[in-house]
C-alpha cells in the first residue's frame, strides 16, 4: 500500500493541446480520492500519467516513496479498472479473473485462493464458470472490478467504471466500490464526470477544470464551500443559486431586496452569492434576527415525493429552493423567499470567479 | 384546446404487442405525462395520438369525437421529438414561421404569432441565428417554437430533453411547466426519467410492457404505489425491498428480523416483499421503536443528505438521514421503520397487498 505525490505535473500533447497544467496533489495511503469534473478537463490524462499509460511533459509522480516516472505501466504495481469492460469473451468468469495471476506466475493453489476470495467480496462466486456474453453489464463489471482485486497492488486507478452502467445499478455498484475500498484499505483514484458519485464516494474529490485543480477537499466541504464559481456550478443538484449582490451596511443585497447575512471579511466590489436550494425557505422565517426575504412568484414546482425543488422568479433571478413534500404553494402563486441557514452565503468576486472573505476551514459550517 | 381519450387501444408490430388494451384520459389543459423504461410503449401511444401510427384495437377522442382514421395533419396537434429538426439553412425566425407560411397566413399575423413565442421562450435575440449558431438548448427552444406558433389544441412531446447536459435539463423542465401554465394548453409527455415525470405532472401514467401500471398525481403514485414496479421506478432512490412473510401479528424477515404487520395485512400469506423509501428509515432508534438490526455497510454524504447503507442479514438497506453524520463502516446500528409509511407486496405477483384507505389517496391527490 502506498500514498500518491504528483509535483508539477504538466501534460502537452503533440497538436499542443496542454491538457493538465503543473498540477500538484497529495493522496494519502488508504485514500479513496476522487478526481472530478467534464469532458476534456484534463482528469483522465492524470489518471493515466499515474498509470504510466501516458507520460507527462514534466513534473513527478511518486507512488510510495518512489519516482515513477521511468517506469513502465506494468511495473507501477497499480491495478486499473476502466468505463469498458476488457474481459476475454472466450474465457470464464473465473479464468478471466485469474488471468494477471497467472501471468505473473502465481502458485495454481494461492491462484485458487485469491480468485475465490476476491469473488466472495463481489458476490459473483455463482457466476465464475460462466463466460461474458453470459453475464449482463453489471456482473461483467464485477468481474473486471475482482480481475483488479486479486493483484492486490499498491494503488487502485478507476476512470469512470461505472459510466456504462444503468442509473439504478450504478447506485448499487458505487456502494459496492465504497465499502470493497474501506475493507481494503487500499489507495484508490476514481475518475468522473459525475458530481453525485464524488460526493458519494471520495473521502476527499479534486474539481478540476481546464487541466488545473480547482479545490480539493471532503465531499461536504466541497459542498458547503466551493472555493471558485465552476466549483459552485458543478456541485450539488439543483445547483447553487448564484446572484449579484451588493454591501449594504451589516448585510447583503440581492435581486428584489433579498437579504443575506454578511460574511466576514467580505467588503463590497462586484459580487456574487452562492446559495444552496436548501439555505433558502419560501414563505418560512430564518432564525431570530435573520433579514427578512423578498416577493417572487413560483415558476415551477417540482414535487419530487421525498422534497419539493420550487424555482422561483426572484427579481428576474431564477431560484432554487428545497423545501418538505407537504410545501402547499403551487405556480403562480406570489411567496416570500428568505435565507433560513444559519451561516453566512459563499461569496464569490465576480471577475476572478473566486471566494472572497475570511475563508472558514474545513466542516466548520 | 383539448380533452384526449384513449379507448381500449392495442397496437402490434408483428409479433410484439406494443401497447395492450390501454385506456387514458388526459383533461383539458392539464400537463399529463407518460413514464416508463424503454420498450414500456410510450412512443407507440404518443404516435396512435398523433395518427402516425393505426392501432389494430380501440380509438382516440378529441374532445369526445373519434379521430378513426382522421390524417394527422387533421388533428391538429404539434409534436416535439428529441431531435430538434430544424431546417439547418434558415434562421430561427424562418424555423419558427415555416408551419405557418405552410398555411398561408398573412404576414403580419406570422409577425405578430412569432414575436408572442419568442417572447415566451425568451428567444427574441436568437431570431436571426442559424442553428448551427445556437447551443443544443437554444436549439431545443426553437424546436418548441415552431411546435408552438401553430397554436395546436394539444402538444405532444417525445423526450424533448433527453438530449441535453443535465443543468440544461434541470433549467428546461422549469421552463415547460412555466410555458404550460402561461399557455393552459394540453401537453402530453413522454419519458424514462422519473425526475422529469414526478417534477412536471399534473398527472402521470407509469407505463411498463405496453401495460398502464397506475395514473395519479406525482404524490399518489409516490406515497402509494399501486405494485413493486411501480414503487422501484418512481424514486430517486430506489425504495428498498426486503424479503418477509406473515406469522399471526408479525411480520417475520427472511433475514430473521420481526415487525409488527402493518394495518390491513393481518392473514397476508405466502412469500412477501416489504416496501420503504429511505427517508422512511431512522438510524440508532430505541429499542421499543419498530426496527431492523444490522451494521453499517457504507456511508454516502450527498450534501444536503447523507445515504447510510446498512447491511441487515444478506440484504442492504438504504437509509436517508442530514447531511451530518459519522457513522464508521462496520458499526452496528439499529434502523427504525416508519411502519405507518411501509409498503407490503406480495413477492410473486408484485401487487401491493396493502392499500391505504382511499380517504388519503384522495388527500394525497389534493395536494399533488
Amino acid at each position: 500500500m502506498a500514498g500518491i505525490r504528483i509535483e508539477g505535473l504538466h501534460k502537452r500533447f503533440d497538436d499542443g493541446t496542454v491538457a493538465v497544467h503543473n498540477l500538484d496533489l497529495d493522496i494519502a495511503d488508504g485514500e479513496l480520492f476522487v478526481l472530478l469534473g467534464p469532458s476534456g478537463c484534463g482528469k483522465t490524462t492524470t489518471l493515466r500519467c499515474i498509470a504510466g499509460l501516458e507520460h507527462q511533459t514534466r513534473g513527478d509522480i511518486f507512488i510510495g516513496d518512489e519516482l515513477v516516472n521511468g517506469r513502465r505501466a506494468g511495473d507501477r504495481d497499480i491495478a486499473m479498472v476502466f468505463q469498458f469492460y476488457a474481459l476475454y469473451p472466450h474465457l470464464t468468469a473465473r479464468d478471466n479473473i485469474a488471468f494477471p495471476l497467472r501471468a505473473q506466475r502465481v502458485d495454481p493453489a494461492e491462484v485458487r485462493r485469491r480468485v475465490d476470495k476476491a469473488a466472495a467480496m463481489l458476490k459473483i462466486t455463482s457466476l465464475l464458470d460462466r463466460k461474458p456474453s453470459r453475464l449482463s453489464g453489471g456482473e461483467q463489471q464485477r468481474i473486471a472490478l475482482a480481475r483488479a482485486l486479486v493483484r492486490n497492488p499498491k494503488v487502485f486507478l478507476m476512470d469512470e467504471p461505472l459510466t456504462n452502467l444503468d442509473a439504478e445499478l450504478r447506485i448499487d455498484m458505487r456502494t459496492e466500490i465504497k465499502h470493497l475500498q474501506a475493507e481494503l484499505g487500499t489507495t484508490m483514484v476514481y475518475v468522473t464526470h459525475d458530481q453525485v458519485e464524488a460526493m458519494s464516494l471520495g473521502h476527499r474529490i479534486g474539481i478540476m477544470s481546464q487541466g488545473r485543480l480547482e479545490q480539493v477537499g471532503p465531499p461536504l466541504e466541497v459542498y458547503r464551500h466551493p472555493a471558485t464559481l465552476f466549483a459552485a456550478g458543478f456541485i450539488g443538484t439543483p445547483p447553487m443559486n448564484l446572484f449579484p449582490v451588493s454591501v449594504d451596511g451589516a448585510t447583503l443585497v440581492g435581486p428584489a431586496g433579498l437579504r443575506l447575512p454578511l460574511p466576514d471579511g467580505v467588503v463590497g466590489g462586484d459580487l456574487v452569492a452562492g446559495v444552496r436550494a436548501e439555505w433558502l425557505g419560501v414563505d418560512r422565517h430564518g432564525p431570530p434576527g435573520a433579514p427578512a426575504g423578498a416577493k417572487g412568484t413560483v415558476v415551477a414546482r417540482e414535487a419530487l415525493g421525498d422534497e419539493t425543488i420550487f424555482v422561483v422568479d426572484v427579481g428576474g433571478h431564477s431560484l432554487s429552493v428545497r423545501e418538505s413534500p407537504s410545501a402547499p404553494q403551487r405556480e403562480g402563486d406570489t411567496v416570500s423567499v428568505s435565507y433560513v441557514a444559519s451561516e453566512p452565503p459563499r461569496v464569490y468576486d465576480a471577475t476572478t470567479g473566486r471566494a472572497v472573505g475570511d475563508l472558514v476551514s474545513a466542516g466548520a459550517r | 384546446m383539448s380533452r384526449i381519450d384513449l379507448v381500449n387501444v392495442t397496437k402490434t408490430f408483428d409479433d410484439v404487442v406494443a401497447i395492450r388494451d390501454l385506456s387514458l384520459s388526459v383533461e383539458d389543459g392539464s400537463f399529463f405525462v407518460l413514464v416508463g423504461p424503454s420498450g414500456a410503449g410510450k412512443t407507440t401511444t404518443l404516435r396512435v395520438i398523433a395518427g402516425l401510427e393505426v392501432p389494430d384495437r380501440g380509438d382516440v377522442l378529441f374532445d369526445g369525437q373519434p379521430a378513426g382514421r382522421t390524417a394527422p395533419a387533421a388533428r391538429d396537434v404539434a409534436m416535439v421529438f428529441q431531435s430538434y429538426a430544424l431546417y439547418p439553412k434558415q434562421t430561427a425566425r424562418g424555423n419558427l414561421a415555416s408551419p405557418l407560411r405552410a398555411r398561408r397566413l398573412p404576414a403580419d399575423e406570422i409577425d405578430r404569432r412569432i414575436a408572442e413565442v419568442a417572447a415566451l421562450l425568451h428567444i427574441e435575440h436568437l431570431l436571426d441565428r442559424r442553428p448551427e449558431q445556437l447551443s443544443g438548448g437554444e436549439q431545443q427552444r426553437v424546436a418548441l417554437g415552431r411546435a408552438l406558433v401553430r397554436s395546436p389544441r394539444a402538444f405532444l412531446m417525445d423526450e424533448p430533453l433527453t438530449n441535453l447536459d443535465v443543468k440544461l435539463r434541470v433549467e428546461m423542465r422549469a421552463e415547460l411547466t412555466r410555458i404550460h401554465n402561461t399557455l393552459g394548453a394540453t401537453f402530453l409527455y413522454v419519458t424514462n426519467d422519473q425526475v422529469e415525470a414526478m417534477s412536471m405532472a399534473d398527472r402521470l401514467a407509469v407505463l411498463n410492457q405496453g401495460v398502464i401500471q397506475q395514473v395519479g398525481t406525482p404524490a399518489e403514485v409516490y406515497d402509494h404505489p399501486a405494485n413493486r414496479f411501480v414503487a422501484t421506478f418512481i424514486g430517486s432512490s430506489r425504495m428498498n425491498l426486503l424479503g418477509c412473510s406473515v406469522d399471526d401479528d408479525v411480520l417475520v424477515g427472511d433475514a430473521g428480523w420481526k415487525l409488527p404487520v402493518p394495518d390491513g395485512a393481518r392473514g397476508a400469506s405466502g412469500k412477501l416483499q416489504l416496501g420503504v423509501r429511505a427517508e422512511n428509515l431512522s438510524l440508532d432508534a430505541p429499542a421499543d421503536v419498530p426496527g431492523l438490526d444490522g451494521v453499517v455497510y457504507a456511508v454516502e454524504p450527498l450534501g444536503d443528505r447523507c445515504l447510510v447503507d446498512v447491511e441487515v442479514g444478506d440484504e442492504i438497506v438504504r437509509v436517508k438521514t442530514g447531511p451530518d453524520v459519522d457513522y464508521e463502516a462496520g458499526r452496528p446500528v439499529r434502523v427504525g421503520v416508519d411502519m405507518d409509511r411501509v409498503h407490503l407486496f406480495d413477492a410473486v405477483s408484485g401487487e401491493a397487498v396493502r392499500r391505504r384507505s382511499t380517504a388519503a389517496t384522495d388527500r394525497a391527490g389534493a395536494t399533488g
